[in-house]
């Protein structure tokens, strides 16, 4: 297990927003976390980046607990957030940006080697490299905060909603990639809306309701079952 | 013809001053939405430190600088450290009100303390500097106006290039742009706010020493610099260093024309209906769109 | 409502505010000496100013550093009414109020629009023109106003004239602050009060749910500027002269926020409780260490104030609470639940 969630309760000042979620990810894998909007994903991920902390439960990460590591700790040792609607710094180019990612020390001396990597990856932003974030389009956005959770040598790497606000086009591309970096080694976790694309590239896949819970289970077993389907993703 | 040109080069030297004044609030402000209302007060603790040193150890007011602007950074550090980081770290808002009277609050503290040690009565040193000038083409250009400037202008560029090139000046920009995700880069934005103020008070510090032989220094001088401080941040934008710069040109020449055209109190009511404009209308700053 | 026993609406609290009040006015009856009524006089009036600052700074949440500048105001036309032979400083009192309102209306329309430090820095910038304004000119629209120099008002001792002895302002002075406590509870219990508390909160959310945002905080701070410009028609009166550094003194402006804050601002009796406890302070270290202790003393207010923020952000009045609470819980008796507030 590379990274394991257990039982977490979090809880924005009155509101509870997660009770005793659970789930675990491996090494290698692509895992889904699915629900409707407002279920708790973003505040999943955020817990597990260390944005918010849990009240109760804990999380580990390759074995070591991170439950109350502040967020520069946890970005040091591999757990990289690619935040919900992309969250470029908009008044940086898009190479300060892949810099800023690369800002620890162990990350910053692979940084040209990165660097060279992700505009493979992403010839178009290679072209645009001096342009400012804030004047691109959300498919070009999505893919310089991509290439900057890139950066800073994930060894999970989790993406907030990667497809929101993106034409369907655009939205295969960012799937694609999203199996592209699978193969080279980074595990995944996968917070989405879009319940189709995400059946399909998910290793395993986790639902969540009203901070809960509601159901797991395989790639393979979601995609072929329709009545859980239906059920729980309301296809 | 020639007071024209006095006033223009004096408003520019001042301007300089100002600027250096005025950059470590800009960055505060950019970097942590964090407006320290002790700023000037803090420029008279500087200048009473530089005066002070001077007046005791004899030492030249360039000297004093490389003393007083490391020991304002190191209390740069501690006070966003102890008294600020609280404050600002898990706080909901962008601006908490706690920031705003705590720092109301230091100006307060910083300048009844000065009034109760060293009376209203102002303080001043003499120095191989004060009062010495350049003559040129009939004009006095005041010695230490343009050593301050040139430092200032020296510093303002420094601290500029720091923040383009350098890992954590571009931390400090990028942290200033959205200091939540700045975070899911590694960047300990406790650390960069820490930074950032002792920037800021180093300034003040340099600021100090570069207007020992010029300047005397009282309680007031807190709150005379204080506006001024701030409507420079106000007119060059937040977070801007060459904006800052600006600023405190734009600050000096009207000061500076405005005391020679009618008096220097009429020169204080423009400066203020500028910052009210300023405020109204633009309130990024005159540079608007450029940041960081 | 049902029939209650008369018993079961008193609460103890209403017969404590009841004994200060009748305590309050007998005080100058019972200590005699003109030298503490006259310090009872500072203190209340201060009492009051910081009641009239908490209802836009602590009711509405607006910050509005620069209000001191209504003090000044309201001084200025009460004075210059009666000197330039128009008639009672008494109607001068009021037509202060009043110009202090447009001013209110004018200047906070645009100040409004920003926010947070903006917001407290606009008033504060109209604070310091008005008060270079007034430094700089000798006479404005054709009355002496002297400058920095300030107006005497020559003594008469008549009230038509707002002079009465020290006995007469403290009561008038008490009466003004019972007058306006009655209005802060009064906008605290109302509608009224209950937007601005949202509005105080959180002002995008208020305007979503349809609380006219902009009128409210108008009104506050109409209240406000009303109030505090009444406090100053009638406390220079008291010192029979009026200046620039006395009510347009930006630390003047700072010092009614820092008592209403240190006592528990948005609360009905912090202000008062602030400004009473600190100014108490004030004068017995003034009587105890002589006059040149006073910066001191104000530099340990400014520090007082930054632990109170940092560690009881609602003042005084929250420690007392708190106390009480305590208290009541050791003497065994239901413990009555301690309210979180929200640290900033």
């Amino acid at each position: 297990m590379l990274l394991n969630v257990d039982n977490i309760y979090v809880s924005y000042g009155d509101f509870q927003a997660l009770h005793g979620i659970s789930f675990h990810v491996n090494e290698g894998e692509i895992v889904a976390l699915l629900g409707s909007n407002g279920a708790g994903k973003t505040t999943t991920l955020k817990t597990v980046s260390g944005q918010l902390i849990q009240s109760k439960g804990s999380i580990s990460f390759n074995g070591e607990d991170i439950s109350q590591m502040p967020i520069y700790d946890r970005v040091k040792r591999g757990v990289i957030q690619v935040p919900e609607g992309r969250r470029l710094f908009p008044y940086l180019t898009i190479e300060e940006n892949l810099i800023a990612g690369s800002f620890l020390k162990n990350n910053r001396m692979k940084r040209k080697e990165n660097m060279e990597r992700c505009y493979a990856m992403f010839p178009k932003l290679a072209e645009r490299r001096k342009q400012q974030a804030g004047t691109l389009s959300g498919g070009e956005q999505q893919m310089v905060a991509i290439a900057r959770g890139l950066m800073s040598n994930p060894k999970l790497l989790m993406l907030d909603e990667p497809s929101l606000g993106l034409a369907p086009i655009i939205v295969e591309g960012i799937f694609e990639t999203i199996q592209n970096i699978s193969r080279q080694g980074v595990t995944i976790l996968l917070v989405e809306q879009n319940v189709s694309f995400s059946l399909e590239v998910a290793s395993r896949i986790y639902v969540i309701e009203s901070g809960e819970n509601a159901m797991s289970g395989t790639g393979e077993e979601m995609r072929n079952n329709a009545d859980l389907q239906k059920t729980y993703l309301g296809i | 013809m020639a007071i024209f040109f006095q006033a223009l080069i004096d408003g520019l030297l001042t301007g300089g001053i100002y600027a250096c004044v005025a950059v470590g609030l800009s960055l505060s402000f950019g970097v942590m939405r964090l407006f320290n209302w002790a700023q000037g007060d803090l420029l008279m603790m500087a200048l009473y430190m530089a005066i002070f040193l001077i007046q005791g150890t004899g030492i030249h007011p360039l000297v004093s600088i490389l003393v007083v602007g490391p020991v304002m950074f190191v209390i740069g550090f501690f006070v966003q450290k102890f008294l600020l980081n609280p404050l600002v770290i898990r706080a909901k808002e962008r601006e908490p009100l706690s920031v705003l009277l705590t720092t109301a609050g230091m100006s307060f503290v910083l300048s009844n303390l000065a009034t109760f040690l060293f009376t209203s009565n102002s303080q001043s040193v003499t120095t191989p500097l004060t009062g010495r000038s350049i003559n040129i083409a009939s004009m006095f250009i005041s010695t230490p106006k343009l050593i301050a400037f040139v430092v200032a202008l020296g510093l303002t560029f420094g601290i500029q290039l720091f923040l383009q090139k350098a890992e954590w000046g571009r931390a400090l920009r990028a942290t200033s742009q959205d200091r939540e995700v700045a975070q899911l880069m590694g960047m300990n934005n406790k650390l960069l706010y820490c930074l950032a103020q002792a920037i800021g008070f180093a300034c003040l510090g340099v600021a100090g020493g570069l207007m020992s032989p010029i300047y005397a220094v009282s309680p007031s001088t807190g709150a005379t610099f204080g506006f001024k401080t701030l409507t420079i941040v106000v007119l060059g934008g937040k977070g801007s260093v060459p904006g800052a710069l600006l600023g405190g040109i734009i600050v000096g020449l009207v000061e500076s024309f405005g005391g020679f055209l009618f008096s220097s109190l009429y020169a204080q009511i423009i400066v203020f209906a500028i910052f009210a404009l300023v405020l109204f209308l633009k309130p990024n700053g005159l540079l608007s769109k450029d940041r960081g | 409502m049902s029939k209650t026993l008369l018993k079961d609406k008193i609460a103890p609290k209403h017969i404590l505010v009841l004994a200060l009040l009748v305590l309050a006015f007998l005080f100058p009856q019972i200590v005699t000496q003109p030298y503490f009524i006259q310090i009872a006089i500072t203190v209340l009036i201060y009492c009051y100013w910081s009641s009239a600052w908490n209802i836009i700074g602590g009711y509405a949440g607006q910050f509005a550093l620069g209000n001191g500048v209504y003090i000044g105001i309201g001084a200025y036309v009460a004075v210059l009414f009666h000197q330039e032979g128009f008639g009672s400083p008494w109607i001068g009192m009021v037509l202060g109020g009043v110009i202090s309102v447009m001013f209110a209306f004018i200047i906070s329309k645009p100040c409004f629009k920003l926010r947070g430090t903006y917001f407290s820095l606009a008033t504060v910038a109209f604070l310091h023109i008005v008060r270079y304004i007034i430094l700089g000119f000798n006479s404005i629209f054709g009355m002496e106003t002297n400058g920095g120099m300030g107006i005497m008002i020559p003594y008469t001792g008549r009230w038509q004239d707002m002079q009465f002895g020290k006995e007469g302002f403290y009561y008038v002075i008490l009466v003004m602050l019972v007058l306006i406590l009655v209005v802060s509870n009064v906008i605290r219990t109302s509608k009224m009060g209950y937007y601005l508390s949202a509005i105080k909160t959180n002002q995008g959310a208020a305007s979503t749910i349809g609380i006219n945002v902009p009128k409210y905080k108008m009104m506050a701070q109409c209240i406000s500027a009303f109030c505090l410009a009444l406090g100053g028609a009638v406390y220079v009166h008291f010192l029979l002269n009026v200046s620039p550094y006395d009510v347009f003194g930006y630390d003047l402006s700072l010092e009614i926020m820092i008592y209403c804050v240190i006592g528990g601002s948005g609360t009905l009796w912090g202000p008062v409780f602030g400004a009473l406890v600190l100014g108490i302070i004030n004068e017995t270290l003034r009587v105890q260490l002589g006059s040149d202790i006073a910066p001191l003393a104000s530099a340990f207010y400014g520090v007082a104030l930054i632990l109170i923020v940092r560690f009881a952000p609602g003042g005084l009045y929250q420690l007392g609470q708190m106390l009480i609470n305590k208290i009541k819980g050791s003497l065994g008796k239901k413990k009555s639940e301690t309210k979180e507030v929200s640290v900033q």
